[in-house]
């Protein structure tokens, strides 16, 4: 057993101070001689920040030369048996030191820290002459247990002989292992946690879809045995599935029979796990969580609807541009009646239109009363079931209770009332004001357009088939220039210029703020703003000179 | 009184006559009932009750007394809401205009895109300018709407997405004047803060929002008002239960132990409130810490607030032998489970300083620590007082790596990282 001087559980804290300066006091309360071993695990500290000096049962860390952060962990061996392990965390901020954090590497191999060579010996191949008077002696000591399945370990072997070399021969040497295990008394599981897992409709709050409780421990759960309790009541050991086997992290485990009642009330639910192999029987670990289920509130419902019919919809025809159109309907007006002392939603339940001409009943909300109205008149039901051949259907009405901010189960009306379908979508003539003049013109055209008007204003007859060939060329090369001109401008921009026509705008490469995507953008000139804006063509002079 | 809209004007004793005047011509034309309220020494919540109960129309609205109202705004409402019989109310866009009238920008508050019910968690304006209402809606809420001496159309509209839905009418309709003085927002953060909560307590037990999982709290000691704001709003549309605390000076851990025994959500969690968070922050969390039983908390990295993006802290995958020696490694945006908190805060109320570090070790006997590596934390870095993080000095450090060794060192030793 060793312990630090200052700090008897096994961990201490020091800051880093100078070189050579004491960090910490470990001692053996062994009686026959002692092996010190450490190993150094660097956050910023190189290998040597922290160095053991040795004096029989007693070992000082002691500061190295620039010496940095890193945890030291120090052990000592006896009679071929490693003792517990001390951890020295090593804080920076000192003088005499390198405090670097993440600038360094991960020593944490095993290294020698005191004058005695024997601490550790690699691997390798003697080769010399030798006579048999060979002495060996080897020791295997495990040094650390994890506390994780399967078992692993790490161990140190030692390997001394002695003897007289007098001709070259490979060396061998038999190694017996033996393995010391101590039995100790079994342990409960480590890490225990629980929880509770209760999921809700999350349309009908008062429904409990599933509930199920997860566990979680470090351990074998079928070396474990589970115990349940749920308040007072008397505990049981309930089936289980364990859902991660195979795995190292802590064992997963659900017990689907964790049920606690659906009554609104908070529930304490105990669990203990203990292990239990072969006839020796762990301590428990217990844990204690606390969950409840839904508050079921007795929902209240409208005591009684009714609907009545007062007007039939009625789609209406006309004659538009000559054409018989849908350019209307009068809506229906439906009165529903209900018997509820506070305020409700009002549903109607419509036959709508659905692909391939089939009917769907749909619920839809179509208003909310208060707690002192017990009419409400809706209007244009027709409209939602969409149909176009003037059919009555059968539209169900009801009510249903506000409260709490919740809505409670729907009273229907007894009977449907009939209503009749409308045409939704009256036709509606163009509403754009340019609808006289507007027109949409494309390149091909607007060449020919243009063509024409150069030839009229010259006197010349513009080409048709069979026309000479002077005046084909004449509109050919009106058709070139406009393409060129528009080439020109594509080109001129594609580099990452602008182009700007007086009295029509600017054509300009942008680019994004990444400086990765190039784009076109145009800037209508003030003449050519104000003058679509006004209806005529006007330059940029003229706009400018407008009040 | 035709008109399928009330629209009413609450004046008080500060009512600028020519805004008022201004306000008054916007209505003329539109299709409303228009009724002017002195409203002087009531609180606002009392006008708006008055007016909204006394309303006989189909619809009811409000136009604050210094604001304007577009061409056009009224009609495109009713219309809205005609074609949309389901629906309890809608909001067009809004406009800023300066106290001399000049247009000054679009107001963003509502955004663009149809309207969800998370606009009604995280401001007063989301669905306010201007808002057109169904009467029959409005009624069951005018009791408590009369307590409201502020924030009393963002508790209305609250209550209003319990019972339905909006409707975003994506046009201008309203002009809201700014002044210099900024007197729209005086209201105490305290009050704030208790109708967010409120709203969003309401939306949950009507199934509109899903049940928050995580509770939050901020604690506020020395921060501006602005910055405390910033950080309540980044959390509103979040899914969490935010508990907004007063800190206890040079007592850190009493108060941050106090906050986590609020609420009995699952998890647990907190921001500073000079700090706050990226929308998403939290159900990434969730979305780790529900999948992995053997994660005890999450955070994540961090974005400096006013700096470019990707300028914070970027740090490594977890591994205990950092956490243990960097106080802000395991640093930002907890998302713990609160199983593994609970035990531990008898002893964190002792610790005046290093607490968060002291916590993220202690609870590592529960489980793992996960970084998640996105900066979902927004840090403000500043000099403005002193930070938690400074108190206590070399000794406390000590003391808490004292503590928290035994814990992780184990982890260390068998190689256990993220």
């Amino acid at each position: 057993m060793i312990d630090w001087q200052n700090d008897p559980d096994g961990y201490h804290v020091e800051t880093l101070t100078t070189t050579g300066a004491v960090l910490a006091i470990a001692q053996c309360d062994a009686t026959g001689p002692v092996q010190w071993f450490s190993r150094w695990i660097a956050e910023g500290g190189h290998a040597n920040s922290a160095v053991l000096a040795i004096d029989g049962h007693t070992a000082r860390v002691i500061q190295g030369e620039n010496a940095g952060q890193g945890l030291l962990v120090i052990w000592a061996m006896m009679d071929g048996i490693a003792s517990n392990e001390l951890v020295l965390m090593l804080l920076g901020g000192g003088e005499g030191n390198a405090s670097t954090p993440h600038a360094d590497t991960d020593t944490s191999t095993p290294h020698k820290t005191d004058t005695d060579n024997s601490s550790r010996v690699n691997d390798c191949t003697l080769r010399g002459k030798a006579t048999l008077h060979l002495a060996a002696s080897a020791a295997l000591s495990i040094i650390k247990v994890f506390r994780v399945l399967p078992m692993k370990a790490k161990a140190t072997l030692r390997f001394i002989s002695r003897g007289i070399l007098n001709a070259r021969k490979g060396m061998r040497a038999k190694a017996v292992l033996r393995f010391i295990a101590r039995h100790k008394t079994a342990q409960p599981p480590s890490g225990l946690t629980m929880k509770m897992k209760i999921f809700i409709d999350p349309f009908r709050p008062d429904v409990i879809r599933d509930q199920y409780l997860l566990i979680w421990f470090n351990g074998h759960p079928n070396h474990c045995r589970i115990a349940l309790k749920i308040d007072d009541d008397a505990e049981f050991q309930p089936a289980f599935i364990w859902q991660n086997p195979g795995n190292t992290a802590p064992a997963i485990v659900k017990i689907d029979s964790a049920e606690i009642p659906s009554d609104g009330q908070t529930h304490r639910i105990t669990v203990s796990v203990w292990q239990q192999v072969g006839n020796q029987t762990s301590a428990r670990a217990t844990l204690s969580d606390f969950a409840k289920t839904p508050n079921i509130r007795p929902p209240t419902q409208p005591e009684w609807c009714g609907a009545t019919s007062i007007r039939q919809g009625e789609t209406i025809k006309g004659k538009v541009d000559g054409y018989t159109r849908t350019i209307g309907h009068i809506s229906d007006l439906t009165r529903i009646n209900w018997r509820h002392t506070g305020a409700v939603q009002l549903m109607a339940r419509i036959p709508v239109l659905k692909k391939g001409n089939q009917y769907a009943l749909q619920d839809c909300i179509i208003g909310y009363a208060d707690h002192n109205e017990t009419t409400f008149y809706v209007e244009n039901i027709g409209e939602k079931i969409s149909g176009s051949g003037g059919i009555l259907h059968d539209v169900l009405f009801g009510v249903a209770a506000i409260q709490n901010g919740t809505f409670g189960p729907v009273t229907w009306a007894n009977a449907p009332v009939k209503i009749r379908e409308v045409h939704p979508d009256p036709y509606t003539p163009d509403s754009n004001p340019d609808a006289a003049t507007a027109r949409v013109l494309y390149l091909d055209w607007m060449k020919e357009e243009i063509g024409k008007a150069l030839f009229t204003e010259n006197g010349w007859t513009y080409p048709g088939y069979g026309s000479p060939a002077a005046d084909i060329k004449r509109r050919d090369t009106i058709h070139q220039a406009i393409d060129k001109t528009l080439r020109r401008i594509k080109e001129t921009t594609r580099q990452g210029g602008n182009v700007t026509l007086d009295d029509l705008g600017r054509f300009e490469a942008r680019w994004n703020p990444e400086r990765t995507v190039r784009s076109v953008g145009f800037i209508a000139s003030p003449g050519f703003i104000e003058g679509t804006k006004r209806g005529i063509i006007l330059t940029d002079q003229q706009a400018k000179a407008l009040p | 009184m035709t008109a399928r809209v009330d629209l009413h004007i609450l004046t008080c004793a500060k009512t600028n006559p020519d805004w008022l005047q201004q306000a008054i011509a916007s209505a003329d034309g539109q299709p409303v009932n228009l009724r002017i309220i002195d409203n002087a020494n009531c609180p606002t919540g009392v006008g708006r009750t008055q007016a909204y109960r006394e309303s006989s129309a189909e619809f009811v609205a409000c136009l604050d007394d210094d604001d304007v109202l577009l061409p056009d705004a009224i009609e495109s409402c009713i219309a809205a809401l005609d074609a949309n019989p389901a629906a309890i109310g809608d909001y067009t866009d809004a406009l800023y205009i300066d106290e001399s009238g000049q247009v000054l920008g679009p107001d963003i508050s509502t955004n663009s895109g149809p309207w969800t019910v998370e606009r009604n968690l995280t401001g007063a304006g989301h669905t306010e300018h201007i808002a057109v209402m169904r009467r029959s809606a409005v009624l069951p809420f005018l009791d408590e709407l009369e307590s409201y001496p502020s924030m009393e159309q963002y508790f209305l509209h609250g209550m209003l997405a319990t019972v339905g839905d909006w409707i975003h009418v994506e046009q201008p309709g309203y002009c809201f004047r700014l002044h210099p003085d900024n007197n729209h927002n005086t209201i105490p953060i305290e009050f704030r803060h208790a109708t967010r909560q409120l709203i969003r307590q309401r939306l949950t037990a009507a199934g509109r929002v899903a049940i928050p999982r995580i509770d939050v709290h901020v604690l506020y000691c020395y921060e501006p008002v602005r910055w405390i704001d910033d950080a309540l709003i980044s959390l509103a549309a979040e899914p969490v239960n935010v508990h907004f605390l007063k800190g206890i000076a040079g007592k850190v851990g009493l108060a941050r132990a106090n906050a986590f025994r609020l609420g009995t959500a699952e998890y647990v969690a907190f921001v500073d409130a000079d700090d706050a968070v990226v929308s998403g922050a939290f159900n990434a969390a969730l979305d780790i810490l529900d999948s992995r039983p053997e994660i005890v908390a999450t955070y994540c990295d961090v974005q400096l607030i006013g700096e470019p993006e990707g300028v914070g802290y970027f740090k490594a995958p977890w591994n205990p032998l950092a956490q243990l020696f960097g106080p802000s490694e395991v640093h930002h945006l907890h998302v713990m489970r609160r199983s593994a908190v609970e035990p531990h805060l008898a002893e964190l109320e002792l610790w005046d300083g290093y607490e968060e570090y002291l916590l993220m070790g202690l609870i590592c006997q529960f489980g793992q620590q996960y970084h998640i590596s996105h900066p979902w934390y927004r840090f403000r870095q500043h000099n403005a007082y002193p930070r938690a993080g400074a108190i206590g000095g070399n000794p406390m450090r000590k003391a808490a790596g004292r503590r928290i060794l035994p814990t992780l060192y184990p982890l260390i030793n068998a190689g256990v990282c993220q």
